[in-house]
């Protein structure tokens, strides 16, 4: 699980960038892994994560001394990739290509990393609704909670549930019986 | 079947990163100077933009599409505007982050609806135009991006027709006329669009907006069925906070829903198209 979240509050801190550090700090190396394990180069990542740092540094202000930041800070990497993906598509669509689509599935598509089992699982997850990929991914990859998932996504925690229970369940049905008989 | 234990195990098995690499403790404080060093200003660093046509734009605010409508006047719509509106709507539809487009008018016109002098132009013309007006509603209709409009103003003929084709239209108070006044100036509306009114309009409206004619103040356009709700004051900022809700319900059952709901007024609307050309 994950470990527990340091006490970031407001009140803690002497001024604004303290508190920016003290975040940074603790969340920076998640934040690049959170756009690295979704096949993003380790360079653009880089670019992605200072991307979420400065999206901070600009409206630290407005953020509640009570929040979480981790959640919060995964909703912007989100937009951020999103921008860096609809960045690629142009680039293709400039240089002629014909499947926009595929060349976004590409992009999503996970590396090669881990055993044929974990391939195979992630292979599957590809093969679902986006929103439905990304609780999954967020729950089994991030272990968030259904409340921090909430927050990520800007839905409530009973939506997340639903969410995660039907995808589960979709999952399960791409997955067929290959992973089934293998239960103990 | 898997049980959720089993596929939970499996997806945390699946993680194709434990953990990113640290930076060097020397990267670290570049990157957080470099951070801190900079001005803290109102830019939107979320925020992309695409232009498709002179008066059509579409800004990516995180999971909504904002299409910006202005034309400097009374936003009318051409075969490239429509052309452009439904671009608009491929490329929402292919990004896999958007889940509603807010579509907003310019202050004090939503839109006044077809170019006029297109009905002076060859058959053919007048044909094209009014089937890439049905395709833009149909694919409006029938889109898994929710659809949000905020009518900024004056929305007649086919700009009241977009109105129809929206899930939420939010209106402004003001002098402001809405309606289809095609017949009162003299042109048969599309069997096609008449379909789609049925299914939008209220049945006590129905005939007096399409048969008549008849322009409603904005107070009398949502018991018409043009729009839902007016505001008072920043009607933009409503359609996109709307539009946020829309974009984070489920897709799947908002798709499966409107497929019972639409499915039968969409297959009409075709079925008249193709009888009648156009």
């Amino acid at each position: 699980m994950m470990k527990k979240a340091p006490d970031l509050s407001q009140s803690r801190w002497r001024d604004r960038q303290e508190r920016f550090a003290a975040i940074f700090e603790a969340y920076h190396r998640h934040v690049l892994t959170y756009a690295m394990r979704r096949s993003i180069s380790g360079a653009d990542a880089q670019d992605i994560a200072a991307l979420v740092f400065e999206v901070l540094w600009q409206k630290l202000d407005t953020l509640s001394s009570d929040m979480e930041p981790l959640p919060w800070l995964y909703g912007v990497a989100r937009c951020c990739l999103a921008n860096h993906r609809r960045r690629l598509l142009t680039q293709e669509r400039y240089r002629g290509a014909l499947n926009h689509e595929a060349t976004l599935r590409e992009q999503a598509t996970p590396d090669e990393s881990g055993d044929e089992e974990a391939q195979a699982i992630r292979h599957a997850l590809s093969q679902l609704a986006p929103t439905d990929q990304e609780v999954l991914r967020l729950s089994a990859w991030e272990e968030l909670s259904h409340a921090q998932i909430g927050s990520a996504l800007s839905i409530s925690e009973n939506a997340v549930s639903i969410r995660i229970h039907r995808a589960r369940k979709r999952l399960g049905e791409k997955l067929g019986d290959s992973f089934s008989s293998q239960e103990t | 079947m898997i049980t959720e234990t089993k596929l939970d195990s499996l997806l945390a098995h699946s993680n194709p990163l434990p953990m990113a690499p640290d930076m060097s403790s020397a990267d670290k404080s570049l990157l957080l100077k470099s951070i801190c060093d900079r001005q803290i200003d109102d830019t939107d660093l979320l925020l992309e933009t695409v232009k498709l046509h002179d008066s059509v734009t579409v800004e990516f605010r995180g999971q909504v599409a904002v299409l910006n409508f202005d034309d400097g006047n009374a936003n009318l719509l051409t075969i490239p505007v429509l052309q452009a509106f439904i671009q608009a709507i491929d490329l929402c539809e292919a990004d896999s982050e958007i889940g509603a487009i807010a579509i907003i008018g310019r202050e004090g016109f939503f839109s006044a609806g077809l170019e006029r002098s297109i009905f002076f132009e060859s058959p053919d013309t007048v044909n094209k135009c009014l089937g890439t007006l049905a395709e833009l509603l149909m694919r409006l209709y029938e889109s898994s991006t929710r659809v949000a409009v905020a009518c900024t103003g004056h929305a007649i003929a086919a700009g009241a027709l977009l109105l129809l084709a929206a899930d939420v239209r939010i209106g402004t108070t003001g002098q402001f006329k809405i309606g289809m006044n095609e017949v009162s100036i003299g042109i048969t509306l599309p069997s096609w669009a008449t379909e789609f009114a049925r299914q939008r309009l209220s049945n006590r409206a129905f005939q007096r907006a399409t048969a008549t004619g008849h322009l409603y103040p904005p107070v009398e356009a949502i018991d018409a069925g043009f729009v839902d709700q007016l505001v008072d004051g920043d009607v933009i900022s409503a359609v996109i906070s709307e539009a946020q809700k829309l974009a984070i319900l489920d897709p799947i059952s908002y798709g499966e829903t409107t497929l019972s709901s639409r499915g039968e007024c969409l297959s009409n609307m075709r079925a008249l198209i193709k009888s009648s050309g156009r």
